[in-house]
């Protein structure tokens, strides 16, 4: 009997493929095309305590191997979320994470109070590290000192699962992470879109509104497998590899680097059972591989 | 926004079908026909099917295209598109017989009011490719129809009779004034909209923004109801991306996004982009 079971502090996942927030919705627009169950979990669209519009159009640019976005973390705000898209999440077997973005240090504990008042979620997804705010967002996740004070902060405010999704536009993501390790996060999910740039050469205009945006898709796998093997060796909590996976190749990269979960980010746009298919591709692979457990794959990177 | 997960994108199906037949309308416009049992019977006007065009990263996202023209009985649809770069490029290419990967039907569609003396439908360009499943619709009911379709030249023109097969009465327009009324569509509308507003008509159109920023006027000016389609930039056509975003003219504080609330819109809900 395989055992495809993780574990991110005290919550185990029954399988190590979780999807990226941003690209899942809150799993019921999913709901049509595979049984979500199958999945070790999900994690919602960032969740801020009120409502954002977001950025206006165009938001999105396809680039080679990738696409940038800028839809500036719109949501119902946290008070639509429990009475509209937690309920179908509740309903859910599988693990479900809630990610958690704000302007101020103390929103992300806002969001957090108002979620674990009405229960059901198995843990939480602090963002520091969205780059297409004005306020808060990649501003926190570049700064260890914020990073730590906003880990402990969210930390004081659940005894559930607590994972610090970090930025790779840092000079050192290695200090990030050792800076909400120390404030007790239990995993850390790595990596966020890269800051990117496209320029429409007819009309001299940026490809998005904003003129900057967050890049992700296939594009980005090797950076963020670099920044996983950089974190990996800097702290004991456990990561989540993110970053451009498509197949179940790159699943194995990211857990072979260390990862002990993987999020399928971009290609849920593109294939939206890949998640589905993925737990069943990693299944068959242990099968063939006489692989028994996850931990005979993580980290057994050879150097 | 509508907090809700759209009820027709909920109901859609990731299939792959069988490229049937291509036609080059022009020599960078090509008709597609495409067999699938799973897609058409829930096809509705103005509905649009998200191609994966290559087993690919690079083109990286599906391509939305409307529905130009369903056979429920012999279970295919049709698409029209112009080449216009690397993705429409691949999806020309594809050999006859060959599977295409499909998601559809999305968004929500046109909608055909109970009384209506009759149906105008505006298409600037490619804009036409929702109306002939439209059409079809329209025709079921005995709806009569007229269509207003600008072009910059008379190369496409050659579908209209697909149009007129289904006794649709059609006026063109050229930029050039190769062929038909020497101007825009909507001046051409213009010039007979006086007539048209003495009956229940409803105004059903799709073309690019500028064209549709002037229609709106027209049909608020005349005070006819116009259902707009608008076409964006989008990641994934099923309400998750959160990238179609348009301005919502009923409340300032909020988007309305292509995929979940569109892409036809009743003109008084959105403001077309430039």
């Amino acid at each position: 009997m395989i055992d495809l079971s993780v574990k991110i502090g005290g919550l185990k996942f029954a399988n190590p493929i979780l999807t990226a927030s941003g690209t899942f919705g809150s799993g019921e627009e999913f709901s049509h095309f595979f049984d979500l169950n199958h999945l070790g979990g999900i994690v919602s669209k960032a969740v801020t305590p009120e409502p954002r519009i977001g950025n206006p159009s165009p938001r999105i640019a396809e680039t080679p191997c990738g696409m940038l976005n800028s839809i500036g973390l719109t949501n119902a705000g946290v008070k639509q979320f429990v009475k509209e898209k937690l309920p179908f999440l509740q309903s859910l077997e599988t693990k479900v994470i809630v990610n958690v973005a704000g302007k101020t240090i103390d929103d992300f504990s806002t969001v957090i109070k108002n979620i674990e008042d009405a229960g059901g979620v198995d843990g939480y997804e602090i963002n520091i590290s969205c780059p297409n705010v004005k306020e808060g967002g990649m501003a926190f996740g570049v700064d260890p000192i914020i990073t730590g004070k906003i880990t402990g902060q969210t930390r004081n405010a659940t005894d559930k699962c607590l994972i610090v999704k970090l930025s790779p536009n840092v000079t050192s993501i290695s200090d990030i992470a050792i800076a909400a390790e120390n404030e007790g996060a239990d995993g850390l999910s790595v990596i966020n879109t890269l800051v990117g740039m496209a320029v429409d050469v007819n009309t001299k205009r940026p490809k998005l509104a904003t003129v900057k945006g967050g890049l992700s898709g296939p594009a980005i796998k090797p950076v963020a497998i670099a920044k996983v093997f950089e974190v990996v060796n800097a702290v004991k909590i456990p990561v989540i590899g993110v970053g451009g996976i498509m197949e179940l190749n790159d699943v194995l990269e990211f857990l072979i680097t260390g990862a002990t979960a993987i999020q399928v980010g971009t290609a849920n746009f593109v294939s939206p059972q890949i998640s589905e298919q993925l737990v069943f591709d990693l299944k068959n692979y242990c099968q063939k591989n006489s692989i028994q457990t996850m931990a005979d794959i993580i980290g057994s990177l050879k150097i | 926004m509508k907090n809700t997960v759209s009820p027709s994108n909920l109901s859609s199906k990731l299939t792959r079908g069988i490229l049937l037949e291509k036609k080059f309308i022009t020599r960078s416009i090509i008709k597609m026909r495409i067999a699938n049992e799973e897609i058409v019977d829930l096809i509705q006007p103005g509905q649009f099917i998200n191609i994966r065009v290559a087993d690919s990263f690079s083109p990286l996202l599906r391509r939305p295209f409307s529905v130009f023209r369903v056979n429920k009985g012999e279970n295919w649809f049709e698409i029209l598109f112009q080449i216009i770069g690397k993705g429409t490029q691949l999806l020309a290419d594809t050999q006859i017989g060959a599977e295409v990967d499909l998601l559809g039907p999305l968004g929500n569609g046109f909608v055909i009011p109970k009384k209506l003396d009759f149906a105008v439908l505006v298409a600037g360009g490619l804009g036409i490719a929702p109306l002939l499943v439209l059409t079809q619709e329209l025709k079921k009911t005995n709806i009569p129809t007229i269509l207003f379709w600008g072009n910059r030249t008379k190369d496409a023109f050659t579908i209209v009779s697909d149009f007129e097969k289904l006794g649709v009465k059609v006026f063109l327009a050229t930029d050039d004034g190769s062929f038909g009324f020497n101007g825009t569509v909507t001046e051409l509308l213009n010039t007979t909209v006086e007539n048209i507003k003495k009956s229940t008509v409803e105004i059903f159109t799709c073309g690019p923004n500028p064209m549709l920023k002037t229609l709106k006027k027209i049909s608020i000016n005349n005070n006819i109801p116009c259902q707009i389609s608008l076409e964006t930039q989008m990641a994934c056509g099923f309400g998750v991306c959160m990238g179609c975003n348009v301005t919502s003219k009923m409340d300032s504080e909020q988007y309305k996004y292509v995929c979940q609330h569109g892409p036809v819109f009743d003109s008084w809900e959105i403001e077309p982009g430039d």
